[in-house]
């Protein structure tokens, strides 16, 4: 296929103003898909055809924004509604980013208002903008948490403490479509040098390896991909793990 | 770093929205209700209408947040054609229901393609020098929602002649705003 003709024909153009017939919409993003250099030139059509719409700004009644955010159906809000373990941190995170937004927006205009500060504002908000964006990439890291503990395929096995070590609690986030396996300590002893907890699932009866992990609370570790599981059990072994697990070395454990 | 925090900013309010945190909508609209305002009044004309356009739009947005991809281009391309294709439905149920007079309605769809409203100097600006020509075929196929077809028989002319303006239009724009 001559790329360079099909781009140059104008088709793109009438996608992205939405002059195309459905059909032909499908076939034009079917082949975006397929080369990069399609997608390239749609986006640079649709960044073209915003900032020009953009010329037509208009600031809308100061009332209206009320009225429209009051009229907004309620939606499920994901941050008040989940009780896990991220939730704390979560809304932290949250509250902080607002406040950094806030500082951010105002530096971004006393920048561009004030001549005689302008160098040093200028520095403030850059730091301020980078500092916004290492605590995005924290949210977005959260969210990602959260996305895999919302799956609706997602199996969640609290692992309680045996008699080695009754307070101790792990939480196993097992997604049976997919298989991916996750972990978060609770609580756990320290690991003495030379040692690793090892996760096992057991299926039919016989250990399966799932990976060794750190204590580390707060954050879900990834584990292997499990086709099959009935429970999961955590034992103590040396660094980098057994290929079967002391009996006597298991710490906690639980029932699917 | 002219461009870092708008970007960032988006980042910002995609984070908040995907938590149906209306948060997030609060600041969407701080930040681009003129430009949802100002395409939709230039498409319904009445500005009564435009706001019920808007916030038909903002639902509509506040709905569906789940669909918007990131990897398939910015925030901003995303709702402006959902204001863009809210206000177009919104025409076509108006032209629906004038039916009964075709020939007027004809008419007063060429005159109006025709037209322009420019708002500011700078607009104004990138008219003239975006020409007459380029202006009412960019328009008439992404203000007016007009297909290919259509917008070829309403400007009269060839589909060949309608998808070539379109593009060096399109094309110059870019270069104006590079």
């Amino acid at each position: 296929m001559d790329i360079e003709a099909y781009i140059s024909s104008g088709i793109l153009e009438l996608y992205c103003t939405g002059g195309l017939p459905e059909h032909e919409k499908r076939e034009v993003e079917a082949l975006s898909k397929e080369y990069p250099e399609i997608q390239a030139e749609i986006s640079a059509i649709q960044e073209t055809l915003s900032k020009y719409a953009s010329k037509y700004a208009k600031m809308p009644n100061p009332g209206l924004k009320n009225k429209i955010l009051d009229q907004l159906p309620d939606k499920k809000n994901l941050t008040h509604t989940i009780n896990s373990p991220t939730n704390k941190s979560l809304t932290f995170l949250t509250i902080s980013l607002l406040a950094a937004t806030v500082a951010a927006f105002f530096f971004y205009y006393k920048w561009n208002n004030v001549s005689g500060e302008n160098e040093k504002l200028k520095m403030e908000s850059m730091n301020i903008a980078s500092e916004n964006l290492k605590v995005i990439q924290q949210l977005n890291g959260c969210h990602e948490q959260m996305s895999i503990l919302l799956n609706k395929d997602t199996k969640v096995v609290p692992l309680g403490g045996l008699p080695n070590s009754p307070a101790s609690k792990v939480i196993v986030y097992w997604n049976q479509r997919n298989k991916n396996l996750y972990l978060n300590v609770n609580d756990l002893p320290i690991s003495p040098v030379g040692k690793q907890y090892q996760l096992w699932a057991l299926a039919n009866g016989k250990p399966i390896d799932a990976g060794v992990f750190e204590v580390t609370t707060g954050i879900l570790q990834t584990m292997k991909q499990i086709e099959k599981a009935e429970a999961f059990a955590v034992t103590l072994e040396k660094t980098g793990g057994n290929p079967t697990p002391t009996m006597d070395q298991m710490f906690v454990m639980g029932k699917i | 770093m002219e461009n870092s925090i708008p970007q960032a900013n988006d980042q910002i309010i995609i984070g908040l929205l995907r938590r149906n945190d209306r948060v997030g909508i609060s600041m969407l609209y701080d930040h681009y209700s003129p430009a949802l305002y100002g395409v939709i009044l230039r498409i319904v004309k009445s500005p009564e209408l435009a706001e019920e356009v808007l916030q038909e739009a903002f639902v509509k947005i506040w709905k569906n947040f789940e669909s918007f991809d990131e990897n398939k281009g910015r925030l901003f391309t995303w709702i402006i054609n959902i204001a863009r294709n809210t206000a177009i439905d919104q025409t076509r149920l108006k032209s629906f229901n004038r039916t009964i007079q075709p020939l007027e309605n004809t008419v007063h769809i060429e005159e109006e393609a025709a037209s322009i409203l420019p708002e500011t100097m700078d607009l104004k600006e990138l008219i003239n020098k975006l020409g007459k020509e380029h202006q009412e075929v960019i328009d008439i196929v992404y203000f007016k929602g007009f297909t290919h077809v259509e917008a070829a028989q309403a400007l009269n002319l060839q589909l060949g002649t309608l998808k070539t303006r379109l593009r060096s239009g399109i094309r110059k724009l870019r270069e104006m705003f590079e």
